[in-house]
């Protein structure tokens, strides 16, 4: 369960990732070419000449731009800066102008007081290096005070007054019932000077202005955004709705809907966020119970473990000397040769002073220095191992034990002589190679097995007994770098022979490591397979080794054979020989 | 054993190689595989917003070209560089085995295959990101990669040949990888070039790879015949010639190990 659950979370983390970023890609992309005004927020005084400035702005520098200002007319009354299209549409452009932005003062004198908006439309940026880039609207919202004695008292909707309402503000939002057609409008002085727009309510949004005007002459304009709920019997008369809008409350609405995108936007963005946050931590506090677990398990791995050694030991001194006493008398003869080595020579093509580089061996070859030196790591060796045989091949270190064995698993070739082994047959057993401390002992299992010749579904079989008789119940999901030593050759000897019978298992220095309980164990084992028709091929540099688990031995020092024969008497000699030396 | 037994058996070995290398990149992070993706996404992501400020004038869509010369780049050395070594780094596990030498360099070169698979994941949200149409003709793209896989095959056959004897083949091929990268075209057009540098970078068969590539993903139109003539022969080729020098040297190679 945990395991899936891991992929899961860390599929979502990933899919939130890539969201992620996608939307910030996207944002980078568009935020840098920009039309905007100088503040985000104008208070101008009513019947003053105001300015504002409008800025095109881009990532390189522009060549041409236009732009068009959208007002409101009624409201404002444009005064200069750019071209005046229509009442209510002002055009700015230019070319040539060579930098990465440009501004332009524009000047309004506000007629109505009130909140109105100004909007830039159809940006169009050509830039020197020949781009074009369009860009969305934005707006930004004029307030101008309200006159004295244009301000209103109260705005009674169809008999309710409007909530929150206070003089100075002059915009406002309420509601009504489906049923309602008409907007009835009393407000209060009743003496001031009211013009009211046309009070038919269709479902939906509906804008009502409310224009006053003192006896100055000076107006003002109160916009009241009356929105009447939608009827689940009354079919939604679409087409209706923009009849009744004007232009600026138009620009008003798709202002505030940008506004509202960019709402929405934030908030996903910050769920993303924190759901991807919390995906992490729960990720994170997954793995630190399945560890937990994992100690919890070890502990009573341990336990368990402790026991079982005991009872083991007990059980298997018990089985030693049944098998001693049971191993019958050696008759050569009948039995069949598994392996046969016949005067085999083995040298190597080594230069004196070999070059370890390429620039040397150049030189050299040019100088004609290059000497070889033909160094025979073995001479003529043969002998014959037959089947049932547990044969020592002692020797001191650099004595060509390890050719010998490279050479009957067929990694190397001889340079003279032949072997004759069924090289499908050989197990070579050294231990704690090919073990890669970075993984967990199942996954070194499944490495290690498919790299001696074990296939997925011969595993999965035998995988159960690995652990069982490498006593790791419980260590399988630890990595093999937190191992003792011990483990890791518990490890090794249970996934080399698990194996139902290697018919010739080749071990290079297995016995002399590992603690006393796997070494009882290991003898055991190997025991058993000399005792199920084994042929074992032992190498040790040890005689005590040879002495305890061989029936020949094979004696090879500096490439010759110099002794074979029964393991006490070659062992004796060797040992003379070291002494000596 | 039948034959295709051994050959389920090799493969099996191949795809546990290849997972090992896969988890002991990340086996100490917490986000684990997730990385894979992850880290040639945000890589992408960086170099995407990089180079598109620097380079946009004279390429289109920068990033995508960059990308694209780039994920063939990456796997062609990510295979040779980590199938050179491969010998000498499993040389205990070379005594022991009972299949071909080959299996451990076909193992690192799938490796390399499997990573380009995890950069492709990234490599697809960046196309939409960049808003490049997909067309038929990025069905193609697999031939390349294939001829793409034969061709580093026998680079890597060649140089972990090398390796075993030659210690410093290992710092000689980082500096020719940085020659060979800069005769790529991965970050410049081409044309801007003349004379020998053209010369040189149009019969570089990397290049080839690449050019290929970007038609196929960025231009929608399939390479010419003679770009696939090219790629064909480059790709069987250098994997014979390399295929060739390794069996001559395998006894060599086991001695000297």
């Amino acid at each position: 369960m945990g395991k899936s659950l891991k992929y899961v979370v860390g599929t979502f983390i990933f899919i939130l990732f890539s969201v992620l970023i996608l939307s910030d890609v996207q944002v980078l992309a568009d935020g840098e070419t920009a039309a905007f005004f100088g503040t985000e927020a104008y208070e101008w005084e009513w019947g003053i000449s105001s300015p504002i400035g409008v800025y095109a702005r881009s990532k390189q520098n522009i060549d041409t731009f236009e732009m068009n200002v959208v007002y409101d007319a009624d409201m404002l009354e444009y005064q200069s800066g750019g071209e005046l299209i229509e009442p209510g549409l002002v055009k700015v452009s230019a070319s040539g102008v060579g930098l990465a932005e440009y501004k332009e003062m524009l000047s309004f004198i506000p007629r109505i007081a009130g909140n109105s908006a100004i909007t830039i439309q159809g940006l169009h940026i050509r830039t020197t290096s020949g781009e074009t880039n369009e860009v969305a609207a934005t707006s930004v919202i004029v307030n101008v005070p309200i006159p004295e004695g244009c301000a209103l008292e109260d705005i009674r909707l169809n008999g309710e007054s409007i909530e929150g309402f206070s003089s100075v503000q002059t915009s406002y939002s309420a509601e009504v019932a489906a049923d309602i057609t008409q907007a009835e409008l009393i407000v209060s002085p009743s003496e001031i000077q009211t013009e009211i727009s046309d009070t038919f309510l269709a479902v939906g949004n509906n804008v009502i202005t409310i224009t006053t005007t003192n006896s100055e002459g000076k107006k003002a304009r109160y916009t009241l955004n009356v929105n009447r709920l939608e009827s689940t019997e009354q079919v939604m008369d679409q087409s209706e709705e923009p009849a009744h809008a004007e232009p600026a409350v138009v620009m008003q609405g798709s202002n505030s809907a940008a506004k509202r995108n960019q709402v929405v936007f934030t908030v996903v963005m910050v769920v993303l966020v924190l759901l991807l946050f919390s995906l992490i931590i729960l990720k994170i506090n997954l793995m630190r119970k399945n560890k937990e677990e994992r100690i919890r398990q070890k502990r009573r791995g341990r336990q368990a473990n402790r026991r079982a050694a005991k009872a083991k030991i007990r059980h298997e001194q018990k089985a030693d000397r049944a098998v001693t006493e049971k191993t019958p008398k050696i008759r050569k003869d009948r039995r069949e040769v598994e392996i046969a080595v016949n005067h085999i020579t083995m040298e190597f093509k080594r230069e004196k002073d070999e070059a370890t580089s390429i620039k040397e061996l150049f030189i050299r070859t040019i100088k004609r220095q290059r000497s070889y030196e033909m160094f025979t790591a073995l001479k003529d060796v043969s002998f014959r191992i037959r089947k049932g045989d547990v044969v020592g091949i002692i020797g001191t270190n650099g004595s060509g034990k390890s050719t010998i064995l490279k050479i009957i698993s067929g990694a190397l070739d001889p340079t003279k002589g032949t072997v004759e082994v069924d090289k499908r047959k050989i197990q070579l057993l050294t231990l704690g190679t090919g073990f890669d401390f970075e993984l967990t002992g199942r996954e070194n299992v499944y490495l290690n097995g498919a790299i001696i010749g074990y296939t997925k579904e011969y595993i999965d079989e035998k995988y159960d007994d690995i652990v069982k008789f490498a006593e790791l119940e419980g260590f399988m999901e630890e990595k093999v770098r937190n191992y003792s030593s011990g483990m890791v050759s518990r490890l090794g000897f249970a996934i080399a022979t698990i194996r139902d019978t290697p018919e010739i298992l080749i071990l290079d220095e297995v016995l002399s490591v590992g603690d006393m309980f796997f070494r009882k164990k290991s003898e055991a084992r190997i025991k058993e397979m000399i005792h199920s028709g084994s042929t074992v091929l032992i190498v040790s540099h040890s005689s005590s080794v040879i002495k305890n688990n061989c029936n020949r031995a094979v004696w090879i020092e500096k490439g010759r054979m110099r002794a074979i024969g029964n393991p006490a008497k070659v062992c004796a000699v060797y040992e003379k020989m070291q002494e000596i030396s | 054993m039948g034959k295709a037994e051994e050959r389920k058996q090799y493969w099996f070995v191949i795809k546990e190689l290849t997972g090992r290398e896969i988890k002991r990149k990340y086996s100490r992070s917490y986000l684990g595989i997730v990385w894979s993706v992850l880290n040639p996404l945000l890589s992408m992501a960086i170099i995407s917003l990089i180079f598109s400020q620097i380079f946009r004038r004279s390429i289109e869509n920068f990033p995508i070209y960059y990308l694209t010369g780039n994920i063939i780049w990456q796997l062609f050395t990510g295979a040779t560089n980590s199938a050179m070594t491969t010998l000498v780094d499993n040389k205990t596990l070379l005594i022991k085995v009972k299949f071909p030498m080959q299996i451990f360099i076909l193992a690192r070169v799938y490796t390399a295959l499997v990573n380009l698979g995890y950069s492709l994941v990234a490599y697809v949200i960046m196309l939409f990101v960049f808003k490049v149409t997909l067309g038929w003709t990025m069905l193609f793209s697999p031939v390349i990669i294939f001829l793409l896989v034969l061709f580093s095959l026998g680079i890597s056959y060649i140089l972990a040949t090398a390796y075993v004897f030659f210690g410093d083949v290992k710092h000689l091929y980082s500096i020719i990888l940085t020659l060979w990268m800069y005769l790529s075209a991965i970050f410049y057009p081409v044309d801007q070039l003349q004379g020998f540098i053209h010369t040189a970078i149009i019969n570089n068969p990397l290049f080839n790879y690449i050019d290929s590539m970007r038609k196929v993903i960025m231009l929608g139109t399939l390479p010419t015949v003679s770009d696939v003539v090219r790629m064909t022969l480059w790709g069987i080729g250098v994997y014979f010639i390399g295929y060739h020098i390794f069996n001559k040297h395998a006894n060599g190679i086991m001695q000297k190990i």
